[in-house]
C-alpha cells in the first residue's frame, strides 16, 4: 500500500504512483510516495496522513452518486489521497439496457466495462482530468459484482472532484452509455490550503466529534474555519424536544375532512467564543454564518461557518459554541388554515444552550502549532 | 432486546404527505435506528429513502403494505393489510424489479392512473382544467402520476369535487378482485415467495376477529406497536406474539395527518434478524 505525504513544494508537478492523467494542474503543494520503513510510525502518525479510500457509485437512474464507502482515515477525501473507484456491474448494466434483467453469468457481466473522468477543481477552476479505466472486477454473484477502477491521486490543490462515467459493453460492440459529470454529485476536499485548518463539530456514531479535517493541531498566524453541523446543533438543544406545532389546518384525506397539525421551521443560529493565550481577553461570540448544502456534509445538510484567525503567537485556544434555537411560523403551503397559534412570521426563542465538553463554562481546548510538521 | 424502529409509515407515493427524505430525516431526528417506508401496495419510494436512510446512518428495510380483504365482493367486504419486509439489499432497484410485488405495484400505479383518468372524462371541461391545468396528466408514467393524497390535495385544493371524488376511489380497491380481491393467505404465501417476511399490520383494526385470527396463526409477524392500537390492546398481541412464537414490530402508521405517535416500544433484534437473514452486527445492537 501507498503511504502517502503531502508537502509543500515551490515547484514542480504530481508525480505520485498511480496517477493516471494529470493536465494543466497547478505548480504548489503535491503529493509523493513514501517508502515503507522510511519514517517511523509516531512521525508518520504526526504528519498529514490523507491515506487511502474507496469511492463507490451509488443509487438508481437519474439520481447518481458517489461516495466514500472505505478509507483508512475517515469520510473526508483529502489532497494527496490514493482513491479508486468501486461501480456497481448491475448499475452499469441497468444504464447500458433499463429494465432489462441482469444475466446470472458472471462472465457477460464481465464483458461491461468503464472509465471514470475525474475532474479536480480549484477554486471554480478546473485544474486536472483524470482517466481512471476498469481494471479488475470483484463478487461472486450478479448483485454483489463490481468492477473496480485503477488507483488515482487525488491532486494537491484539489477543492472538489467531478466524477463523469463512460460505460462500454464489450460483448455487442458498440453499445455505450454514459452517466456526466452534470448527474453525479461532486465530492469536496480538504486539505489543498494549508497551513489553513477546517475545525469540524458534528454528532457522529452518537458523540459529538470535533475534528481538524487536515490533522494535527490548528497552525499559529493561519486561519483555522469553524464548522458546526446541524445535527451537532440539533443534539446540543435537544431538537427532538421542541414542539414545533404552530397551528391545524383542514385537510382531505381518504377518511374526509381531517385536522392536521401544521408545524413550524426550526432555526438555529449559532455562535462562538474563543480564548487564545496570547494575553488578550476571550473575544466577544462571533454569529457563524448557515451554509446550505455544506461543503463538509453535501447536499441537503447545514453547516453554521465562519473562519478564526489564529494568533500567531496562540500556543492554545479554547472556544465553546452557542445555540440559538427558534421556531419560525410559516403556514404557506396550507390552503385550509384553522388555527394560527401565532402570527405570520413570528420568530419564538425555542432554546438557548451552549456547547461546552463537562458543563458549564467548561471549553473545548486546542493546542496551537507554530507551524506544520 | 429491543431496536427502536418505525416500520410502517406512509410517504407521498401512496396517501402520506411526506417526501421519502423528509419522512427519514424525520425518524433519525427521533433517534430511530431501523427504519421502513411502507406505502400501499407500491415500492416506488424505496430508492430515494434507502439513500437517505443510508446517509442518515439508519438501517432501512424496503417494505410495502400489500391490500388483501376479507371476503371481497360481498357486504361483509373488509380491506386486510399485511406488511412485507425484504432484506436490505433490495435496495437495489432490479433487485427490487424482479420481485412480483414490485411488478404488482406497477400495475396499482398503472391502474390507479386509469381510475383517476376515467373518473376524469365524467367531470366538467373546466373542473378538468383545474385539477389538471397543464393537460399533462395523460401522457405522465404511471410511476409519475400523482398518488392518492396528492389526488386528494389537488382535487381539494381546486374544486368541489373532494366528496365526489373520495366517494368514489373506494372502488379503486373494492372492484378489482385481480388487484385486490386475493385474501390476506394469498398474499402471505406472495409475500414469502418473493423472499420477504409477512407482518400483519394493525390486526386490531379488522372486523372479522375470528378470520383475523387464524390470518395471525398462519402469518410470520404481528404488528403490535401501532398509533392504530391502544396501550392494552397493543399488549394483549404481544402476549399473543410471544405465546405462538410470532415475530413482532413496532411502528407509527404515519401519514402525517396527525400529529406523530412515537411507538411506545421497540423491535425485538430477533425480527430485525429475521428480515436480515443474517445476525445483526453487535455495535449496531450496542449502539442502539
Amino acid at each position: 500500500m501507498i503511504k502517502v505525504r503531502v508537502r509543500k513544494a515551490g515547484t514542480g508537478v504530481a508525480a505520485a504512483s498511480g496517477l493516471i492523467a494529470l493536465s494543466g494542474a497547478q505548480t504548489g503543494c503535491v503529493a509523493e510516495p513514501i517508502e515503507p520503513g522510511e519514517e517511523s510510525i509516531a512521525e508518520a502518525e504526526d504528519e498529514l496522513s490523507p491515506g487511502t479510500g474507496t469511492l463507490a457509485l451509488d443509487g438508481f437512474p437519474g439520481n447518481f452518486t458517489v461516495k466514500l464507502v472505505n478509507a483508512n482515515t475517515d469520510e473526508f477525501l483529502r489532497a494527496g489521497q490514493a482513491l479508486s473507484l468501486e461501480l456497481p456491474v448491475w448499475l452499469l448494466w441497468d444504464k447500458l439496457y433499463p429494465g432489462s434483467p441482469l444475466p446470472t453469468d458472471l462472465a457477460r457481466l464481465k464483458q461491461i466495462t468503464a472509465t471514470v473522468t475525474v475532474g479536480a477543481i480549484d477554486k471554480a477552476t478546473p485544474i486536472a482530468s483524470l482517466k481512471s479505466p476498469v481494471t479488475s472486477y470483484s463478487g461472486a454473484d450478479s448483485y454483489g459484482l463490481k468492477a473496480l477502477t485503477k488507483t488515482f491521486i487525488v491532486p494537491s490543490k484539489a477543492d472538489w472532484l467531478t466524477f463523469a462515467l463512460t460505460i462500454t459493453d464489450l460483448a455487442p460492440a458498440g453499445v455505450s452509455a454514459s452517466i456526466t459529470a452534470a448527474e453525479l454529485s461532486k465530492l469536496a476536499v480538504f486539505g489543498g490550503e494549508l497551513p489553513n485548518k477546517s475545525l469540524f463539530m458534528d454528532w457522529a456514531q452518537s458523540t459529538k466529534r470535533n475534528k481538524i479535517i487536515e490533522g494535527d493541531d490548528p497552525i499559529a498566524g493561519a486561519e483555522l474555519l469553524l464548522a458546526v453541523s446541524d445535527w451537532r446543533a440539533d443534539v446540543v438543544v435537544d431538537k427532538s424536544l421542541i414542539d414545533t406545532q404552530i397551528g391545524t389546518a383542514q385537510s382531505a384525506s381518504r377518511f374526509g375532512w381531517v385536522t392536521i397539525p401544521i408545524y413550524g421551521k426550526i432555526v438555529h443560529e449559532v455562535a462562538y467564543g474563543v480564548y487564545f493565550d496570547d494575553g488578550l481577553e476571550w473575544r466577544p461570540e462571533v454569529m457563524l454564518a448557515e451554509t446550505p448544502n455544506s461543503r463538509f456534509l453535501g447536499a441537503g445538510r447545514t453547516t453554521y461557518e465562519g473562519k478564526i484567525q489564529v494568533p500567531a503567537k496562540a500556543r492554545r485556544m479554547l472556544m465553546y459554541t452557542h445555540v440559538k434555537t427558534y421556531l419560525v411560523a410559516d403556514y404557506t403551503g396550507y390552503a385550509n388554515v384553522t388555527a394560527k397559534w401565532y402570527a405570520d412570521g413570528e420568530k419564538m426563542l425555542k432554546a438557548d444552550k451552549y456547547d461546552n465538553p463537562n458543563g458549564a463554562f467548561t471549553n473545548y481546548s486546542f493546542s496551537i502549532s507554530n507551524a506544520l510538521p | 432486546m429491543l431496536l427502536p424502529t418505525d416500520l410502517h409509515g406512509h410517504t407521498l407515493f401512496s396517501d402520506g404527505r411526506a417526501t421519502p427524505e423528509a419522512y427519514v430525516d424525520f425518524r433519525r431526528e427521533i433517534g430511530m435506528r431501523v427504519i421502513a417506508v411502507a406505502d400501499h401496495d407500491v415500492l416506488a419510494a424505496v430508492p430515494r429513502a434507502a439513500r437517505a436512510a443510508a446517509d442518515a446512518g439508519l438501517l432501512f428495510l424496503p417494505a410495502l403494505e400489500v391490500t388483501s380483504f376479507l371476503h371481497f365482493g360481498t357486504d361483509r367486504a373488509e380491506q386486510f393489510h399485511v406488511l412485507a419486509y425484504f432484506p436490505a439489499r433490495f435496495s437495489m432497484l432490479p433487485l427490487l424489479r424482479q420481485t412480483a410485488l414490485f411488478r404488482r405495484g406497477e400495475r396499482v400505479q398503472a391502474k390507479w392512473k386509469a381510475f383517476v383518468l376515467a373518473w376524469m372524462e365524467g367531470i366538467s371541461e373546466a373542473e378538468r382544467r383545474a385539477i389538471d391545468p397543464g393537460g399533462e396528466f395523460e401522457a405522465l408514467a404511471p410511476a409519475d402520476f400523482p398518488a392518492l393524497q396528492s389526488m386528494l390535495d389537488r382535487i381539494a385544493s381546486r374544486t368541489a369535487l373532494f366528496p365526489a371524488f373520495r366517494d368514489h376511489h373506494v372502488r379503486f380497491w373494492e372492484e378489482d378482485r385481480e388487484l385486490f380481491g386475493w385474501t390476506p393467505e394469498e398474499a402471505i404465501e406472495c409475500i414469502r415467495q418473493d423472499g420477504a417476511l409477512d407482518v400483519v399490520a394493525h390486526p386490531g383494526r379488522y372486523r372479522d376477529k375470528e378470520r383475523t385470527r387464524a390470518v395471525l396463526l398462519r402469518a410470520s409477524g404481528i404488528e403490535v406497536y401501532t398509533s392504530r392500537h391502544k396501550a392494552e390492546v397493543a399488549e394483549s398481541f404481544r402476549a399473543f406474539a410471544e405465546e405462538h412464537k410470532k415475530c413482532w414490530t413496532a411502528s407509527s402508521d404515519d401519514h402525517q395527518n396527525a400529529r406523530y405517535v412515537k411507538p411506545a416500544a421497540g423491535t425485538p433484534v430477533s425480527t430485525i434478524e429475521r428480515i436480515l437473514g443474517r445476525a445483526l452486527p453487535i455495535e449496531a445492537i450496542l449502539s442502539a
